[in-house]
């Protein structure tokens, strides 16, 4: 998810909020009859106005239209990040574009840590979070695996990585989960 | 598929700076997944609107006849309540909008960034007691800042294992940036603590 639709999904919770407060306080106020000023019944004589001129079904066409697509593009923007699969190197320009397999440079990062011994399963993508551009690579480990280690081998293989890309923009990220069960180093009960 | 072998490393080289922190999701994208549902079912409602307008779709005219509706009615009783509760919905909303993502996971020292989850420190820990000589049972909880260790021990010794648990927890959770406080209690299958 970007950035973008963060900030979209924060203004619309907090509009739909206020519209809520608004809307119970007003309720509430005209049933208690603690604000003289409102009407004692409601009148809606101007919508109906409102519906009864010639440009409303246009009004309405347009913003079916809108709401529609909107709404689409909306739901879209919280579909799971695909990652990014390419990236430009240094190099590129109006020659020609030097284009790099970032997928599957992670992903071939990901099975070198993977190949550790307290390592079970590592996964590892590109994609952008909050403005960055980041090698996530998410592994499994072992609980009786040395977090120091684990932290060295990270550096080493984010570090081997950064070279061959040659980007001088990325950033590293190592997700380390735990999981319990299935040990890998034998225990003696 | 064959593993890979590890290639060999380069010496010296320079590693990627650290990622921003990783912040947890929360209920926002949830919300906005449900206000962009609501906008795309009022766009086609709006649709048939038009469609009815136009008489090509016959049926009534949904806006006119809420409009028709909601005319000339008198406040009420149920509206004390309703508005009540909206207005208390209202106000959990604009808090969740407000609240910034929260942080769920701790650094582990190194040159990139490495992070482990609060789940992930609990196994670690209940891991290295659970390992500790005389411990019968482990059950963990964390935070980012306090991990509480509880466990049974068949040591008469209660006060030896509970050191050895907490300096065994200790050198686990060791390499984080940010010492979580760790506690223990050690309760003897025989009872006492």
């Amino acid at each position: 998810m970007t950035r973008t639709t963060w900030t979209l999904d924060r203004a619309a919770t907090f509009i739909v909020g206020l519209a809520l407060i608004a809307a119970g306080a007003i309720a509430f106020v005209w049933r208690v009859d603690i604000w003289t000023a409102l009407p004692q019944r409601s009148d809606t004589a101007w919508a109906t106005d409102l519906i009864a001129t010639d440009w409303w079904p246009w009004a309405v066409g347009a913003a079916s239209l809108c709401s529609l697509l909107l709404g689409l593009r909306w739901l879209w923007a919280h579909l799971p990040g695909r990652g990014i699969r390419e990236l430009n190197l240094p190099g590129t320009g109006d020659q020609g574009r030097l284009r790099f397999d970032a997928k599957n440079a992670a992903s071939t990062a990901a099975d070198v840590f993977a190949s550790l011994p307290s390592v079970r399963s590592a996964k590892g993508t590109v994609k952008r979070d909050r403005g960055q551009l980041v090698v996530d690579l998410r592994a499994t480990v072992d609980p009786r695996a040395d977090l120091s280690d684990l932290a060295d081998s990270a550096d080493q293989i984010i570090a081997d990585l950064a070279h061959v890309m040659g980007r001088q923009d990325l950033y590293g990220r190592v997700h380390l989960v735990v999981k319990s069960g299935d040990s890998t180093i034998a225990r003696v009960r | 598929m064959s593993q890979p072998t590890p290639p060999e490393h380069i010496p010296d080289a320079e590693t990627l700076d650290a990622a921003k922190v990783p912040v947890a999701s929360g209920i926002l994208p949830l919300l906005g997944v449900i206000w962009a549902l609501a906008l795309i079912c009022l766009g086609v409602a709006l649709i048939r609107e038009v469609l009815v307008h136009a008489n090509a779709v016959s049926g009534s005219l949904w806006v006119a006849k809420t409009v028709t509706y909601l005319n000339d009615r008198p406040p009420m009783d149920w509206m004390v309540p309703a508005g009540v509760a909206a207005a208390l919905l209202g106000i959990a909303l604009v808090v969740l909008a407000l609240r910034p993502r929260a942080r769920k996971e701790l650094a582990v020292s190194a040159r990139t960034g490495v992070f482990l989850t609060t789940a992930s420190i609990r196994r670690l820990a209940e891991s290295a007691a659970a390992d500790v000589d005389g411990v019968d049972t482990t059950s963990v909880s964390a935070s980012r800042s306090k991990v509480v260790v509880d466990v049974t021990t068949l040591s008469a010794d209660s006060a030896d294992t509970k050191s050895r648990i907490e300096r065994a927890v200790q050198a686990a959770l060791a390499s984080l940036t940010s010492q979580p406080t760790i506690k223990v209690k050690v309760q003897s299958v025989g009872g006492g603590s």
